[in-house]
This record gives C-alpha cells, structure tokens and sequence, in this order.
C-alpha cells in the first residue's frame, strides 16, 4: 500500500476565519480507496473540501492531487476531480441538458452516452429545468455531472443532506454501487456514519478545526472501545483513554454470602482509542472475567470526541 | 470562453428582448420630438447597461460563481467573458439602435441633419458605458452585486453632468486640442479617441477584476 500513488495529500492546512480556525488538518488517500471524512456540523469538513477545491484559499499548508499542487494548478487538479458539494449551486433556469452542455465544454473527457445513460437510471428528466427538480433528483443530477467526465477523484461533500429516509437510501444505494469502482478514489464527507462503515477503507475524524485521525477503517474500529474496569485497573487503563473515564458502581447480585453482601464493586467505564497498545501492556485483559469489553461505532466514536469537546469548551469558560 | 457567454445571454434573452422591444417602441415613437436623436442615445447605452447587472445579478441569484470555479475554468476566464459578453451586446445594440434610428430617418419621423449625427448619438455614451462597465465588473468580482449595483446604478447621473457645466465647456475643451494637434480636432475622431479610452479603462479594471476574484475565496 505504501507503493500506491497518493489520490490526495494535504499537509499542514490551516484557514483562519477568526470565529473558526482550521488547524494543521493533515491526511493522505491512497489511489483507489474511499476515505470516510467525518464529524459533527460545523467541524471543518467543508472548510477542508473547499481548500481542496481551492474554492477558499487556505492560510498555509499545501493540497497536492495525484501529485499536483492545487494551488498553483487548480485547474488541472478540477480536471481529475468530480466535485459535488453540500449546496450543489446550479443556474437554476438553465435545463439539465444545457447545464450538462455547458460542463461539457470545459470538460475533455466528457462522456455524454454516460452522462445520458446515468440520467436514465437516476430518472434525471434532460429537458427539466433545475429548479424544478426535487432535492433527491437534483443530488442525482448533480453526481452525473461529477462523474460523466470520469474523474479520477470524487469528493463528495454531504451529498445526502436534507435527503428525506427514502430518497436518502435510494441515493445512498445508488452512490455506494458507484464509488467501489476500485480505479477511483473518492473522498466522501457525511455525518451519517453507518453508510460509511459499510464502504469506507479509511475514516479521518475532524472536530473543532482539528484531523483527530486518519486510519484505516478497521484500525480505528480495533482501537477504539468501551472498557469497564474495576477501579484498582483503571489508573493503568486511563493512559489510553480518549477523555476521563466514568465511575460507576456495581451492586453485587443476589444469591450472595454475607459477606459479599457487604462488598461493593466499584468500576470505571472508559473508551479507550489506543486498545491494540493497551493490549500489548496488559496482555491478559480479554480474557479477565472482570473487564468488559465492547466495541463502538463510528457513531458513538462521534459522540464521544463530541462530549469531550463539550466538556473542555465548559472547563475553558 | 464562449460558452460562459453563451451562458451570459441565454440566461439573460429574456430581459434582452424586452429591452429590445422597449426600445424599438421608445425611439420609434419619441424620434418625432425634437430631441428624438437623445432616445436613441439612450437606448444605445440602456441595453447593455441592464444587459450587464442582470448577468452579475444571476451570478449573484444563482451562486453561479461558486459553480463555475468548482469547474475546471480559470477564474480569469470567467472575468473576462463579462468583458466580451457586455461589449459585444454593446456593438449589437448599438448595430440594432441605428438600424431604429435609420428607419425613423427613412419614414421622416427622425430628423437629423445628417447619419453620422445618428453615429455620434450612439458613440458618445460608450465612453461613459465601457468605464460604468469596468467599475461595475471590478466591483462585482471584489465585493458582490449589492455594492456593485448600488454604485453602478448612481454611474447614469454622470450624464447629468454635462447640463451643469457652463456653456463655454465645449468651447474650452474644442481649444485645448486646437493647442495639441494644431488643428480643430474632427469631432468623429474625438469621439472615437473617447470611446477607445472609455475601452481601455474598461479593460484594465477588468484585468484588476481578474486578479482580484483569483485570490478571492468564493464559497
């Protein structure tokens, strides 16, 4: 993998809003691979897609596409990129084929039989004006476009938001059969996170302008995990604990002997994001019948980077 | 380049017809009064003055520029297609107003002593049109429609200006070249010279326009 040429390389990128700042936003994908780009509203996710797309020029750091620096050739790097946004702007008196025509002249590759053949699979009317196109006919529409021309990249940014559930799954059906395509890489950025563990091979969190991780899929779902410990563990447990850990107590369970009657069992819950390093410190932990250990989703991974930038956010007021 | 201006006049041959229509009536019935040759002045600048706010207007309305540079188009390319699209709807304009203005002289409606007083109608305004056009494009690619429009909607007073300068203005203006060229300079060259100048400022606040909306973050 490391042979791999890299579809999309972005280091040190930093856009300073004054209210936000994008700090130091750092990942790579490798060529033919899905990239899962995820975090809760207002994170950062578009802010890093548009330095990509060199919609907003970053304040330093550097976005290189199959190799291409995209700020001093933008647009040789939008030749190799399919691009659909979170609000998918079109002119909208313009018909879907006048809107497709007017693409296509800036675009070499064009395949219009494909661009056609996908609008009759979407069901994309060619003689309807945008406006007049519903939100889940218009994503549809918008993903033709981006991928008529055959890009070598897809950056998908929240193509499925404000979707209603049933237009959302069609979508998400249809969009999942297109981007396993292995000779395209594709950078999908979405807070729905359970179409996301189904495809993607590699997942980078962002949260409050920071990349928490970029890893492969698998890697941060075998890292990440619910831990509950009993007390006397945790202090060596917490080490690699992604924000404190939470005290509980256990009530013993009836039949009980007297004595145990008396005894309570205190526990600590934590989640912990390096567990394979935990592991290799205390080798025995699976198998100790006192320790629980579950595994989490990227879901729940969310809620808790979430909630511990609650807390922090609190603390620092 | 040419579909951006294709683009630019489909979205806007709505509002071009209607100007056409209005203008056809305007000059054809107003062409009887004494100072009909002004409705075709002013018409011959109308057309590409609206013809201009609108295609910023559905810039702006449509978040088209969000679009076009998330394509594969250098963003100067954008810039510039204004600046083609405008003039060239301003030569057409101007073409389709003489042809109202010829046609009013051929039924008697129009009088005027001779056609190129019909061309000088038409020209001089372009001076003042090319530099509105300039400031309203660098404008636009800067700061948006609303500053952009709010400014290049004041720009027509500047043809108020000639009726508070005193009468002697053209006189002085007239002996000023005298002491350049050593001759009372041709007033169909004069105006030409204007219109090239008005061009040529166009042009570099258009080039300023292109420079600024490269850097410019757009979404």
């Amino acid at each position: 993998m490391q042979d791999t040429p890299l579809a999309l390389e972005v280091s040190g990128l930093t856009k300073d809003y004054g209210s936000f700042i994008l700090k130091d936003v750092s990942f790579s994908l490798p060529h033919g691979y899905i990239m899962g780009f995820i975090g809760q509203n207002g994170a950062g996710k578009t802010t890093t897609i548009k330095c990509i797309m060199n919609l907003v020029r970053p304040n330093s750091g550097t976005v290189k596409v199959f190799g291409i620096d995209a700020s001093r050739e933008p647009v040789k790097v939008r030749h190799m990129v399919g691009y659909v946004g979170e609000e998918q702007p079109f002119y909208e008196q313009m018909t879907v084929g006048a809107t497709a025509w007017f693409v296509s002249r800036f675009r070499p590759n064009w395949d219009d039989d494909l661009f056609k053949r996908l609008c009759r699979k979407y069901r994309v009317p060619l003689d309807k004006k945008v406006k007049d196109l519903s939100k889940g006919t218009r994503v549809k529409f918008a993903l033709s476009l981006a991928l008529a021309h055959k890009p070598r990249l897809l950056i998908l940014d929240e193509p499925m938001s404000g979707l209603d559930p049933v237009v959302r799954r069609e979508v998400v059906e249809e969009l999942l059969d297109l981007i396993q395509d292995e000779a395209r890489s594709v950078l999908l950025s979405s807070h729905i996170v359970e179409d996301l563990e189904r495809v993607a091979d590699y997942i980078a969190l962002i949260h409050s302008g920071r990349l928490l991780f970029a890893l492969e899929k698998d890697e941060v779902l075998a890292n990440w995990k619910r831990l509950t410990v009993p007390r006397e563990l945790a202090p060596r447990i917490e080490r690699y604990a992604f924000g404190a850990g939470e005290h509980s107590v256990t009530p013993v369970t009836l039949p009980e002997t007297p004595a145990a009657a008396h005894a309570r069992r205190e526990t600590v819950t934590v989640v912990v994001d390096r567990f394979r390093e935990l592991l290799r410190e205390l080798p025995g932990l699976e198998n100790r019948s006192d320790v629980q250990i579950e595994s989490i989703g990227l879901e729940e991974i969310m809620l808790v980077v979430a909630k511990l930038g609650d807390t922090e956010e609190s603390r620092s007021r | 380049m040419l579909a951006l201006i294709k683009k630019d006049i489909s979205l806007s041959l709505r509002s071009l017809l209607q100007s056409a229509v209005v203008a056809a009536i305007a000059v054809l019935a107003f062409s009887r009064l004494e100072s009909g040759v002004a409705f075709v002045s002013v018409w011959s600048l109308m057309i590409p003055y609206s013809y201009a706010l609108m295609t910023c207007y559905t810039e702006e309305l449509n978040n088209g520029l969000v679009f076009c540079r998330s394509l594969p188009i250098p963003p100067s390319m954008i810039v510039w297609s204004k600046f083609v699209g405008s003039l060239s709807v301003t030569l057409a304009s101007g073409a389709y107003v003489s042809l109202l203005g010829l046609f009013a002289i051929r039924v008697g409606w129009l009088k005027v002593g001779d056609g190129w007083l019909l061309f000088r109608a038409i020209a001089v305004p372009w001076t003042a049109l090319f530099v509105i056009h300039g400031i309203l494009f660098f404008l636009f690619f800067k700061y948006g429609y609303k500053r952009a429009q709010s400014v290049a909607s004041m720009l027509p007073l500047v043809f108020l200006v000639p009726l508070i300068l005193p009468g002697s203005t053209r006189h002085q203006i007239s002996s000023f070249f005298t002491r350049i060229f050593g001759k009372s300079p041709d007033p169909d060259v004069v105006i030409l010279a204007l219109a090239a100048f008005g061009l040529v400022v166009e042009a570099v606040l258009t080039w300023c326009a292109a420079e600024v909306f490269e850097r410019k973050d757009v979404a």
